[in-house]
């Protein structure tokens, strides 16, 4: 471990996604210092890997790299990233969070973003960004448009060639790297640390994850994405253009069986969003949604529904029972129709995407004694009127950590997070 | 030029004396790699395949094709032709 370093701040945001990143914007434009600890390389969160956004089909990395670009510009934003945090406790005076920032292996007050290591770097490696779908350099900038541009080395899977210190122009690799501690103490405190998918082998009669074609909703959106990794959406089997792609829907939700009974609230909307794309990229493909029902409530989704309907996207309602592969990997779904009088019948696919619920990201919020929902989410003692309070003084909480909500609602109540933490910062008596 | 790599090689050294020499199955499976990529790029130095027709020539599986295709055009090695329907066909990106 290096040396220790001690920060202070008037509001400390764990996690940059979306919600992180407004909470920090609204408070720093307000007067007040933020530091905004990010335990990735790159700040943006989920929503800088989608590919548009519901139901304005809006580029989500056109609307997410203005606020990474603003946060981390701000001249009363810090941000921390690949930086762990340890613990968060409660002291008379605020809040002292212990800070693990991890070595990038990489001399970041020297660094030019060149990546001129990341091409000499003979290491291939499987892409987290791209879900395991890309392919990636055991030393590389984590995406086009991170932020910060910095490389970070894989130490596990480097081999130690050197090819990457040789071709840097500003000697910037520091093989010996250590990790260092940071001290914060704030006044206040955002917890917005996002949420995780229902694991891909929740569900054992959908092929336990075993299935090459059968894909989950996130890396359906890294391929159709602009820079996705194949450049086009392939079937990952044998990159075939799929003919037919299917959705199956509540894929980890509503499902008492796998722990998560309760509504995911984005599933439907991202599968037709996603499925209007794929409609607009592969015209001659067929695409399918097999839902229980569909939940489309508000801000223009009932419209971007029927919209999808005119568009020839093939709704089927209809109860997946079991998922499984043929010899070429084609897809086999048999389905029970919801209709009177209709039997069980098996349906072949070339791809399959699981509409995966949303889970909350941790079992426990660094050693906060925070109040949980029977899901796991951060529970808000008052719901209804100020969603963002948490029960503790000083600490709130923005986005997917109290539970599954829309962007926009995120943003919504980043800002609602975030006036609660001024409201705070100027009532009450911390020094 | 002579003291960087020197630095490079002390480093690498201490590297090597804190963590041990590198896993011999990491190496093992770079080499492989490497000796895979080099079967993709062989098979298309006769010109533009499709990912099947890259498999067949080099017995490789399919799906790891693909994922080394993935990472030759990344790493701008190769292009992609686009197509409508079917597979995509690929080429060396030729160097000028």
């Amino acid at each position: 471990m290096n040396g220790k370093t001690e920060h202070n701040c008037d509001t400390l945001i764990v996690g940059s996604g979306i919600a992180g990143m407004q909470a920090a914007l609204d408070i720093g434009d307000a007067g007040f210092n933020v530091i905004m600890v990010e335990k990735s390389p790159s700040i943006g969160g989920k929503m800088i890997s989608l590919s548009k956004v519901f139901p304005t089909l809006d580029c989500a990395s056109c609307i997410t790299t203005p606020k990474m670009a603003a946060s981390s510009h701000h001249p009363r934003v810090q941000m921390m990233t690949y930086t762990e945090v340890k613990n968060i406790s409660k002291k008379a005076d605020g809040f002292e969070a212990l800070l693990i920032k991890k070595p990038r292996f990489v001399i970041e007050s020297e660094c030019i973003s060149c990546r001129k290591c990341e091409e000499a770097c003979p290491v291939y490696l499987e892409d987290e960004f791209e879900y395991g779908l890309g392919v990636k350099k055991a030393i590389s900038i984590p995406f086009t448009n991170a932020i910060p541009q910095f490389p970070v080395l894989d130490e596990e899977k480097c081999i130690r060639c050197g090819a990457c210190a040789r071709v840097c122009p500003k000697d910037c690799i520091d093989y010996l790297q250590k990790p260092e501690e940071i001290t914060v103490k704030a006044k206040s405190v955002i917890i917005a640390t996002g949420y995780e998918i229902t694991p891909m082998d929740a569900k054992k009669e959908y092929g336990e994850n075993k299935l090459i074609n059968v894909i989950s909703s996130l890396q359906a959106e890294r391929l159709l994405a602009p820079h996705g990794p194949y450049g086009k959406v392939l079937r990952p089997s044998d990159g075939k253009i799929p003919d037919s792609i299917a959705y199956v829907q509540c894929a980890g939700s509503r499902d008492e069986s796998i722990g998560v009974p309760y509504c995911s609230r984005v599933c439907c909307m991202y599968a037709i969003k996603q499925a209007m794309l794929l409609s607009g990229s592969l015209p001659l493909s067929e695409i399918t949604i097999y839902y229980m029902d569909i939940r489309a409530f508000g801000k223009g989704y009932e419209q971007f529904y029927n919209q999808a309907r005119a568009m020839g996207i093939n709704f089927v309602k209809a109860k997946v029972a079991k998922i499984s592969e043929d010899s070429q990997h084609n897809v086999i779904l048999r389905i029970d129709r919801q209709e009177e009088g209709s039997k069980p019948q098996e349906v072949k696919h070339d791809l399959v995407v699981l509409s995966q619920g949303l889970i909350p990201s941790r079992k426990e919020f660094f050693g906060l004694d925070v109040k949980l929902n029977e899901y796991g989410f951060i529970d808000s003692p008052a719901k209804t009127f100020s969603p963002a309070l948490t029960g503790i003084d000083g600490l709130f909480v923005a986005g997917v950590a109290s539970g599954p909500k829309d962007i926009p609602d995120t943003i919504m109540e980043a800002g609602s997070a975030a006036m609660e933490a001024l409201n705070y910062l100027k009532t009450a008596k911390i020094s | 030029m002579e003291d960087k790599n020197k630095k490079i090689s002390e480093q690498l050294k201490a590297l090597n004396e804190k963590k041990g020499p590198v896993n011999k199955s990491l190496l093992e499976y770079h080499r492989e790699n490497t000796s895979k990529q080099k079967k993709v790029l062989d098979a298309l130095k006769e010109g533009e395949k499709t990912i099947p027709e890259i498999a067949s020539l080099t017995g490789l599986d399919a799906r790891e094709v693909l994922v080394k295709i993935a990472g030759l055009v990344k790493y701008g090695k190769l292009e992609i032709i686009p197509a409508k329907t079917g597979y995509l066909k690929y080429k060396i990106v030729e160097k000028k």
